[in-house]
């Protein structure tokens, strides 16, 4: 498969207007902040300025509407819907577990890039690039339960077994009832992701690099809803921990002794 | 096409007023203000492959590493 | 540029490079709300993460967290998997809870006002100026802390206040968060704090939550319960609350209530119970009095009344007449009395904010508790009423060390001689160095901080620690921003940040914060935790507890009295066993030769037994991720206790008893089951203040954000406070949502944006407004009637209007 790495960023740029447009009709979302990776099949720009070019009035986003004005909205199609819908592809060629992915350095690092941009060091849960219902967590499972993905939008799956109450990790990025203002400004750097695992010898299966807790569902970002770039490149092989072993820094194992103060005078006059 | 675009950059580097100037002297890249990492830019372009051959050309630049495309404009 | 400019096709591509330009400059500021997200991770990979636990630095519930440090600073945090409280799960506070480290305006230095201007000064001399004002005149000087003070921190103002300057104005912001909570425990049981503890959420079958939105505010805990769910148990959740919030929506049952509907429900309940014959006849005979209100000497004992005329008095809580007071149809209130009847359920109550700020705090918590009492809901794993709390250690250092103006470590009163003495002899003072007379509580202290000496103020200097009183005392015109205006009186704020008290601050000391130094907090379910220091904090900023005994110190190279103990020695000496000379802690160079906080905790750790408390030794806390007291030793080492009173689980009930409250304050092993009558919140919306404000939280920040707000995933995620109307209510004063409008009361106003259909929806004829936003204090508004026993302000119920900026 060639790769250009520029290619993906204009794609990126035709996805995203592709997916406001559509998205944004039928469901509100404001912008869709998670791609999905390139897809395999092009989409060309051109043609895409040739879809557009049909709709004489506007190629402006479409901006979607708050939950919380919902009720007071008309709804039908907007001006740009149905050039649109035109475009909108069928989802990429169905996911083959049984050929060898082929992933190469540029794009696994811009899917670290990628998996940075939505959270504060690695482990961090990662922030939510949509709008969400303030008030209920059903929403998320029906899309983020089992994840998908489509040319122009990628589904995360979740990561950790399910657990009832999303938004007490996860919290948006963007909410649209305030603006985001710069309250104060921080320098907390963290932890970047780890961009592999150490191997025992050349050849042999790398050690997971990052802790497996909360994130133990491997498939979630190295399966087919994952970025490329962070992809197994031998999806029909389903029994990972087989080959891939925890790394025991990583996952708060019992520690091999109890924590210390600094080396301390010995208690004194108070104790007796 | 005309799109806009912020490019990662390391603005303190040694070579980073040269390449300041290269891309200042292209008619097709007009150039913002730098925001401490990052250079916002507009491209112009016939078609997505003149812009792609841009982008390329701004990533061999020195002191560029990203370019994160904004908003594309097609006319 | 008109539109009719754009026509021409030159005009029309210059236009759109120009909003090309706009769009990329918004991207690359980061701020924006299409912007690029902001790269945190930018540190080269390759040298060793060292990690260590610690609890976390934000609420009540006591989640360790595993702290990731890398070339000096944290650089990630994990859930404790170890840990019993959270295993493993934190909140989205939690997660980032390093980021608050790492503000680009931390204090560094110590500040002095000089006119509108600060002058950076050295230490020496701060703790000088310090000195200086507590020499002059030491009964007019106050100490006000928090429940995050560290229980050292905590102990050394405490011993420093009551044992050295003889003075008792300390007193914590806990006041305004707890106090209610503790008069309802010594109410009914004679001793503060839970009998229960986080276990009971693992057992219920019924999870009542009254006022409370643990969704938010204690979602870890909340986990622990829905979590459940996902596993195939059943658990039925009620919300009793005065607005819909996240909590409601997993909840069974809603109940919504007007301000104070909860005195009349849990009458109704009792009232139905009592009725319906559905009470545990052998719990109350065989553990139980019955207590009423004393009206004529109001205290915490009431007069004792007999079961009859506890019934006579439950006679007019009807549902129906419950209906008519609360808001909540009788048909709820029947359904709350059939779970409370029915002794195969087990039951657990949680409640914060809404019991405690509350002007008849204390009767609704002893309520609470009474029906849990009367139906014998009580005393088994999953059968609790149990009271959260909102600081790390709100139950350590404030309810357990003390540092309240009536009392004294482990339980004590300053009001009582024996608990007196025996703090003298644990500090080595002289007799009758304690005043028997209590402080000044917050509100009353901040009252005479902010009135001359002329009008009959008694305060003049106020030292503030870990906490922001600028922002979270209530009706802010008159008990903070009074002192801008009197220039004799003298604030000093020892903070990490600057914050909406440093504003008025005349000194602010610069200090170290949460794994920048040693620590033992004490949460909600008695749990006490430690931790060690685990980077340096920034500049010139130190400890807190370093700060009060440098100043103790200084006092004491003074002469100043006080700080001697009864040999002429320095009252917090810590002697070098090899040298048998004084270890100088007091100066920050030698600070951390020695383990100051284990030496004090050591001490305190004596007056744990008092009330059966019982602490184990500093070096067991270091071993574990916390333990529940009383930590008692068996041959086989110590032993945490889960559930007190109940025999068998509690190592001090005395075999055969079953339940024994053995600080029962009528001195018979039993709890008091009281009667209060319902009574009207102490301002009502009325014609020309149509609406009714009610104050709180919100998940992404703690308390007054001066920490959650310097981390950008939270600063994001919820950008500034908000004002929560119902839809008619925003149309009847013409505003739609995002629209500005002001805010007021009789006491004042602020400018905010109306948010319709949001994070919570209150019902008509109500406001919501957090108050975590310090350019938006809601503070300016809020009464500050109290609690008459537990003199706590109430956040929950002012009357307020708002209508639309033009």
């Amino acid at each position: 498969m060639s790769f250009n790495r520029t290619h993906i960023l204009w794609r990126f740029a035709a996805a995203v207007i592709i997916s406001l447009v559509i998205v944004g009709y039928f469901v509100g979302l404001q912008s869709p902040m998670n791609p999905a990776q390139p897809a395999t099949r092009p989409i060309s720009p051109p043609a895409v300025a040739a879809a557009q070019a049909e709709n004489s009035s506007s190629v402006s986003i479409i901006p979607a509407p708050f939950y919380s004005d919902m009720t007071e909205l008309k709804w039908g199609p907007t001006a740009n819907w149905k050039t649109s819908l035109k475009s909108l592809r069928l989802p990429p060629t169905q996911f083959d577990e049984t050929k060898q992915v082929t992933i190469s350095p540029a794009q696994k690092e811009f899917a670290l890039a990628m998996r940075q941009t939505n959270r504060a060091f690695n482990g961090a849960p990662p922030t939510i690039p949509h709008l969400i219902d303030q008030m209920s967590t059903v929403a998320c499972m029906a899309c983020h339960e089992s994840g998908f993905q489509s040319e122009s939008l990628r589904i995360s799956k979740m990561s950790h077994p399910y657990l009832s109450n999303c938004t007490q990790c996860h919290v948006e990025a963007n909410p649209q009832h305030l603006k985001p203002i710069k309250f104060r400004e921080s320098t907390f750097v963290g932890l970047p992701a780890p961009t592999g695992g150490p191997r025992a010898y050349a050849g042999a299966p790398p050690q997971i690099p990052h802790a497996t807790w909360m994130r133990n569902d491997c498939l979630s970002c190295h399966g087919f809803t994952g970025l490329l770039g962070l992809q197994t490149t031998h999806p029909w092989r389903q029994n990972c921990n087989q080959c891939h072993t925890p790394a025991a820094t990583a996952e708060q194992f019992p520690l091999s002794q109890e924590p210390e103060f600094l080396p301390a005078i010995p208690l004194t006059s108070v104790a007796d | 096409m005309i799109a806009s675009v912020v490019a990662l950059v390391d603005g303190s580097g040694p070579l980073w007023d040269s390449t300041l100037a290269a891309l200042r002297e292209r008619s097709e890249i007009e150039v913002g203000k730098l925001i401490e990492s990052r250079l916002p830019l507009t491209l112009e372009a016939d078609d997505g492959d003149g812009l792609d051959s841009l982008t390329d050309w701004m990533l061999s630049l020195p002191g560029i590493f990203h370019v994160n495309v904004i908003f594309v404009h097609f006319e | 540029m008109t539109p009719a400019q754009i026509q021409t096709p030159e005009s029309r591509r210059q236009f759109i490079k120009m909003s090309a330009m706009a769009l990329a400059t918004t991207a690359a500021t980061g701020w924006g709300p299409n912007s690029l997200p902001v790269f945190n991770a930018s540190v080269p990979e390759g040298a060793d993460v060292v990690w260590n636990k610690a609890p976390c630095r934000f609420c009540g519930t006591g989640c360790h967290v595993q702290v990731g440090v890398q070339d000096g600073r944290v650089v990630a945090i994990a859930g404790d998997k170890d840990a019993e409280v959270n295993k493993g799960l934190l909140c989205v506070k939690g997660y980032h809870v390093g980021g608050i480290l790492y503000g680009q305006d931390r204090l560094t230095t110590p500040l002095l006002r000089r006119g509108d201007r600060y002058q950076a000064i050295s230490w020496p001399a701060a703790i000088d100026i310090i000195a200086d004002k507590i020499e002059a005149a030491p009964d007019r000087f106050a100490f006000y802390g928090s429940g995050q003070w560290t229980i050292p921190e905590g102990y050394a103002a405490q011993k420093f206040m009551k044992g050295g300057l003889s003075n008792n104005h300390i007193d914590p912001n806990a006041r305004l968060c707890m106090a209610s909570a503790v008069t309802g425990f010594l109410a009914t049981y004679g001793v503060d704090e839970p009998a229960g503890c986080y276990d009971d959420l693992d057992h219920c079958d019924v999870l009542i939550m009254w006022g409370n939105n643990p969704a938010e505010m204690h979602p870890v805990l909340f986990s622990r319960v829905v979590d459940r769910r996902s596993r195939g148990e059943t658990i039925t959740l009620i919300d009793i609350g005065t607005r819909r919030t996240r909590t409601t929506g997993h909840c069974q049952h809603y109940l919504e209530m007007r301000g104070h509907g909860d005195l009349a429900i849990a009458n109704g309940i009792a009232h139905l119970l009592v009725k319906n014959k559905t009470y545990s006849e052998k719990f109350v005979t065989e553990y139980c009095n019955f207590k009423a209100p004393d009206e004529a000497n109001p205290n915490l004992h009431g007069r004792p009344i007999p079961f009859d005329e506890y019934v006579k008095m439950l006679e007019p809580y009807t549902p129906e007449y419950v209906e008519q007071l609360s808001g909540v149809p009788a048909e709820q209130i029947r359904m709350l009395a059939d779970v409370f009847g029915n002794p195969a359920l087990k039951i657990t109550s949680l409640w914060c904010m809404g019991m405690n700020q509350h002007t008849r705090g204390t009767a609704i918590n002893s309520l609470v508790h009474g029906i849990h009492l009367l139906s014998g809901h009580f005393g088994s794993p999953g059968n609790a009423p149990t009271s959260l709390t909102g600081q790390p250690s709100a139950c350590g250092t404030v309810r357990e060390v003390g540092t309240l103006s009536h009392a004294l470590p482990g339980g004590g009163l300053v009001a009582n001689p024996e608990n007196r003495q025996m703090a003298e002899e644990i500090w080595h003072v002289p007799s009758g160095r304690i005043n028997p007379k209590p402080g000044f509580h917050t509100v009353e202290m901040w009252e005479h901080f902010c009135k001359s000496a002329a009008d009959g103020g008694l305060i003049d200097t106020i030292w503030v620690q870990v906490t922001n009183p600028g922002q979270t005392l209530p009706n802010l015109g008159k008990l903070f921003d009074g002192k801008a205006a009197l220039k004799e009186k003298f604030l000093i704020v020892s903070d990490v940040y600057p914050t909406a008290t440093t504003r008025l601050a005349d000194l602010i000391l610069p200090s170290a914060m949460w794994v920048e130094k040693n620590g033992i907090f004490g949460n909600s379910e008695r749990r006490t935790q430690q931790w060690f220091k685990q980077v340096d904090p920034p500049g010139e900023a130190r400890d807190d507890c370093w700060q009060t005994l440098a100043v103790a110190h200084r006092l004491f190279e003074r002469g100043f009295e006080g700080m001697q103990d009864s040999a002429g020695d320095f009252l917090f000496n810590i002697i070098d066993p090899k040298s048998s000379e004084p270890i100088p802690f007091w100066q920050w160079e030698h600070y951390y030769d020695v383990n100051v906080d284990q030496h004090l905790f050591e001490e305190y750790r004596k007056f744990s037994r008092m009330k059966h408390k019982d602490l184990a030794p500093y070096t067991e806390y270091v071993k574990a991720r916390g333990l529940r007291w009383p930590v008692v030793e068996r041959e086989d080492g110590w032993h945490e206790t889960r559930y007190r009173f109940t025999e068998g689980l509690d190592p001090y009930v005395a075999i055969g008893k079953g339940i024994q409250f053995y600080h029962s304050s009528t001195k018979d092993d039993r709890a008091q089951i009281w009667f209060h009558p319902w009574e009207p919140p102490a301002e009502l919306p009325d014609q020309e203040f149509p609406l009714m404000l009610c104050t709180g939280r919100v998940l992404e920040h703690w308390h007054s954000g001066t920490m959650t707000r310097r981390v950008p995933e939270l600063s994001r995620a919820m950008p500034g406070a908000y004002i929560e109307v119902h839809a008619s209510d925003a149309a009847q004063a013409g505003v739609r949502n995002g629209d500005r409008v002001v805010i007021e009361s009789r006491r004042g106003s602020i400018e905010g944006i109306i948010w319709i259909e949001g994070r919570g929806k209150p019902p008509q004829g109500s406001v919501f407004v957090p108050f975590f936003d310090e350019t938006m204090l809601i503070n300016q508004l809020t009464l500050d009637a109290v609690d008459p026993f537990s003199k706590q302000p109430d956040y929950k119920k002012s009357a307020v209007r708002i209508r639309k900026v033009e």
